[in-house]
């Protein structure tokens, strides 16, 4: 057993399980199996319940005395999965009821994935697992080593549950691939069967080697696997970065000073712990490769704590960071980003593993090679090619308002958002005629397919497709094909195309509305010759006019109202997938009504432009839709912002002078939306809730960042009503505050706020307004920056977050009165 | 307008090339890079904590 470190130790927060500690492969790189130490062979081949239930309490133990909130632990063998679904289950029940009333606990399983199932993804789904699974590339590299006992190749099995993984019910499960390197394979061949896999994810890890054992280096290059990373690195920044790969994040984190975030580079502090089937601890146990009974530690869980494993001295040295390497290391000009390499490379027998990692000539180069290529990549690429945040971004949207130029590159994102989202759409379900046509008109009519898919609800409906909604309530596809004929009507060009009928209507985004028969479920067809539009299939054949946009009673021509010269806003009273708002939208809208909301909107854009200037340049770039709320009973106002519904605001018919002020509240939530979209402002993974003012239940901290960016203007908005209490009646913003929670659909109505009677008093004297208007005011400031003070004590901010509400807070105190 | 360089703690590297792509030519990770941040609500933050084990069975 190893001798003890004086003192505690660092705490362990990370945890590897062997769950099963056989396997289905035979890999012939495996560790586990074909390293120097066989200690498996005397091991349980799997953990039993009273050791699990054991090695739970002793993590939930060690995280209460150290006073750990997060604890990780990987579910790892052998073969994981080997345990099968139910007893899989009962592990995963244990785990959680036991360490998760101490400490917020992450599972993650690394598994071959050949008997990954969906009775098992279900299993995993319910106890919140993420997997990894091992793929080594493409057929002929995966197969090189992954292997049944029988010599078959494992390549088609894993690839089945990459697919399994991908769907929209498990894909909240696919954490990433792991690949260990074998130079005799084809590096862009890898690669790209990789990428083809679409992970989250790839590590790379360098084949099980010491200085006993070197690595294989055929050839006269003395850096074959720096070699054969870096062509993957190139490749890598060529194709945009399509997905994270670990080594490489690690070496530009720590160019940069950051940390590595991995054991095989830089010099993190490594608080790990192994619990092998039969309940022994053990240290990280790749040092299998080292020597036999190189990762014993002597102490199980059933005898000891985990206390008692932290400090002993070889796992406390883990924790030690550069201090605990080599002195060739400590001397070495890349001692910070390479951090020694990983440990059991490091081992040598005459002096165990106070070296330098037997990969160090790779590494030193690969390293200074990365950053010089990382470099010139920034240095050289074009802004269009690479991405580019415009320099005041945060500054613009952060003041709380945002210029045209700043919101309108924010609504080219929004649009490419889409795009995307519309050809993952596509690729989950398979291309369709719709698509076709789509592309074809986007070749000859690119203006036509981009105003068509800047229709705010295109986004929303492609989210419900990608997270496997109800197809019947919006067409299994069929949007798509309203999309592809309201593109080729837009564009002049004919189309001929079937769809279903959705919610008893047909809606050709920003083109009209047809509406069927009522119960009428069928597919229908769409003709246009590019001057009219026919709808056939469901009773009477509907003709619209394309050239003079007149309203029968089946055919409703989108809504247009010019607000300003230039500038049209759709009254959005016929798309079903508007229905994602928190309440339900108003049906069809009657002359009467289509007058009342034209006025009203046009009324409301004059207050703006007169009482709210800096926040009309973002509004009149990026507001495209306003759709009608169905009246609450009571009179109050309802107003929302859907979360994926950027240029959009919903709302009941309200006065000119409320109109105002909900508008510009609403689309702070969707400025905000639009850059969260882009970059975290807020640690997403935090459970921090935090009290505020306008609600009685703890938020979520984006909610109260969101809470904030919308109350700071309807605050800025009652400060500039102040002394012109004759010109403009008063509304209690309490009483239609809408708080988009950030994983919903739709925001939630502020339920806190929809108890308070609505303010607006119209039969108020002026004085009588002026002292609304200055009680309303401090009351939306309080709150405010009582709540910004709230943000900081969080801890949740990024630094982008902790600039973004630094500013916010700037604009904000300099209303202050 | 003036721009600095995206880095991976974004998703405007993913929307540039998407911009640039025809519809059809949209490449599938980089639309699942999309998704995983929109759909799933991925955090693009680097989680650099030493987190997972780097070690296959």
């Amino acid at each position: 057993m190893p001798g003890s470190a004086s003192g505690a130790g660092p705490p362990i927060s990370q945890y590897i399980l062997k769950v099963h500690g056989r396997c289905d492969l035979s890999c012939d790189h495996c560790y586990v199996y074909e390293s120097v130490d066989q200690s498996w062979r005397t091991k349980p081949r799997s953990m039993s319940p009273h050791v699990l239930r054991s090695a739970a309490r002793r993590i939930a133990e060690h995280a209460a005395t150290t006073d750990l909130s997060r604890v990780r632990v990987v579910l790892h063998g052998g073969e994981p999965l080997l345990l099968g679904a139910e007893r899989m289950r009962e592990a995963l029940a244990c785990l959680r009821s036991t360490i998760e009333p101490v400490a917020r606990l992450d599972l993650i399983m690394q598994t071959n994935g050949v008997r990954l199932d969906a009775a098992m993804c279900e299993v995993l789904k319910e106890y919140g697992v993420r997997v990894g699974v091992s793929l080594d590339g493409d057929r002929e590299a995966n197969d090189r080593h992954r292997r049944f006992a029988n010599g078959a190749g494992s390549f088609d099995r894993v690839r089945t549950a990459l697919g399994l993984l991908r769907t929209p019910a498990f894909r909240e499960l696919y954490a990433g691939l792991l690949c260990t390197i074998d130079i005799a394979n084809d590096p862009e061949r890898v690669y790209e069967a990789l990428v083809a896999e679409r992970p989250p994810q790839v590590d790379f890890l360098l084949p099980h080697a010491t200085w006993e054992h070197p690595p294989d280096r055929p050839g006269d290059d003395p850096t074959p696997y720096a070699t054969w990373l870096s062509v993957i690195h190139r490749r890598w920044l060529a194709d945009h970065r399509p997905m994270r790969i670990r080594m490489f994040d690690a070496i530009e984190s720590t160019a940069r000073g950051g940390p590595s975030g991995s054991e095989q580079l830089g010099a993190d502090a490594v608080g790990l712990v192994v619990i092998e089937t039969d309940g022994h601890y053990e240290q990280v146990d790749i040092i299998k490769t080292a020597y036999a009974g190189a990762p014993e530690t002597g102490l199980s869980v059933l005898t000891h704590t985990v206390d008692d494993v932290a400090r002993l001295a070889p796992v406390a040295a883990r924790q030690s960071g550069h201090e605990g390497l080599s002195p060739i290391c400590r001397s070495c000009p890349v001692l910070r980003q390479c951090g020694g390499g990983l440990y059991a490379h490091r081992y040598r027998p005459e002096t165990g593993f106070d070296n330098p990692s037997v990969f160090c000539p790779d590494l030193r180069v690969l390293i200074d090679r990365t950053n010089e290529e990382n470099r010139m990549h920034a240095e050289t690429a074009k802004p269009d090619d690479t991405g580019a945040f415009p320099t005041v971004l945060i500054e613009q949207i952060a003041s709380g308002f945002g210029d045209a130029e700043t919101v309108g590159w924010l609504a080219e994102q929004e649009l490419a958002i889409t795009r995307a989202l519309l050809s993952a759409v596509v690729d989950q379900h398979g291309a369709t005629e719709a698509w076709k046509i789509l592309g074809d008109v986007e070749e000859t009519s690119p203006d036509a397919v981009r105003e068509v898919l800047t229709h705010p609800y295109v986004r929303p409906w492609s989210v419900e497709r990608l997270r496997g909604g109800d197809p019947s309530c919006l067409g299994a596809l069929s949007y798509l094909g309203a999309l592809a004929a309201a593109a080729a009507v837009r564009a002049g060009i004919p189309v001929d195309i079937e769809v279903d009928v959705a919610a008893g209507v047909v809606h050709l985004p920003t083109v009209g509305t047809a509406y069927l028969p009522a119960g009428t479920d069928c597919r229908v067809r769409l003709e246009s010759d590019g001057d009219t539009l026919r709808i056939t299939g469901a009773g009477e054949a509907i003709v619209a006019d394309l050239s003079r946009p007149t309203a029968t009673a089946s055919w409703q021509p989108a809504r247009r109202v010019e607000l300003e010269e230039g500038w049209t806003v759709r009254i959005e009273d016929g798309d079903p997938a508007r229905s994602c708002h928190s309440w339900p939208p108003a049906d069809r809208l009657g002359d009467d009504e289509d007058r009342q909301w034209r006025s009203a909107l046009r009324e409301a854009w004059r207050l703006i432009q007169a009482e709210l200037p800096r926040y009309a340049p973002a509004l009149r770039t990026a507001l495209r839709t306003v759709v009608p709320l169905r009246a609450d009973e009571t009179g109050r106002q309802r107003a929302s912002t859907a979360r994926h519904a950027f240029g959009s605001v919903a709302a009941a018919l309200a006065e000119p002078a409320d109109l105002a002020v909900l508008l510009v509240h609403e689309f702070q939530h969707g400025k905000l939306g639009a850059l969260l979209d882009l970059c975290d402002l807020v640690d997403l993974d935090s459970d921090v809730r935090v009290k505020v003012g306008w609600r009685t239940d703890p938020r979520p901290v984006e909610g109260v960042l969101q809470g904030v960016y919308a109350h700071a203007a309807v605050a800025d908005a009652y400060r500039a009503r102040l002394g012109r209490g004759a010109e403009t009646p008063l509304l209690d913003r309490d009483a239609q505050a809408s708080v988009p929670d950030r994983d919903a659909q739709a925001s939630a109505p502020d339920r806190d706020a929809q108890a308070s009677a609505p303010g607006r008093d119209a039969q108020a004297s002026a004085p009588d307004r002026d002292a609304e208007a200055e009680k309303l005011f401090t009351k939306y400031h309080a709150w405010t920056v009582d709540a910004i003070a709230e943000l900081r004590m969080t801890g949740a901010l990024t630094p982008l977050g902790k600039d973004f509400v630094d500013r916010l807070e700037t604009s904000v105190r300099g209303w202050g009165r | 307008m003036k721009t600095v360089p995206a880095t991976m703690d974004s998703l405007a590297e993913p929307l540039a090339t998407i911009k640039a792509a025809p519809l059809r030519e949209i490449r599938a990770e980089h639309a699942a890079r999309v998704v995983r941040r929109i759909v799933d609500n991925e955090s693009l933050l680097r989680r650099l904590d030493v987190a997972a084990f780097n070690s296959a069975p």
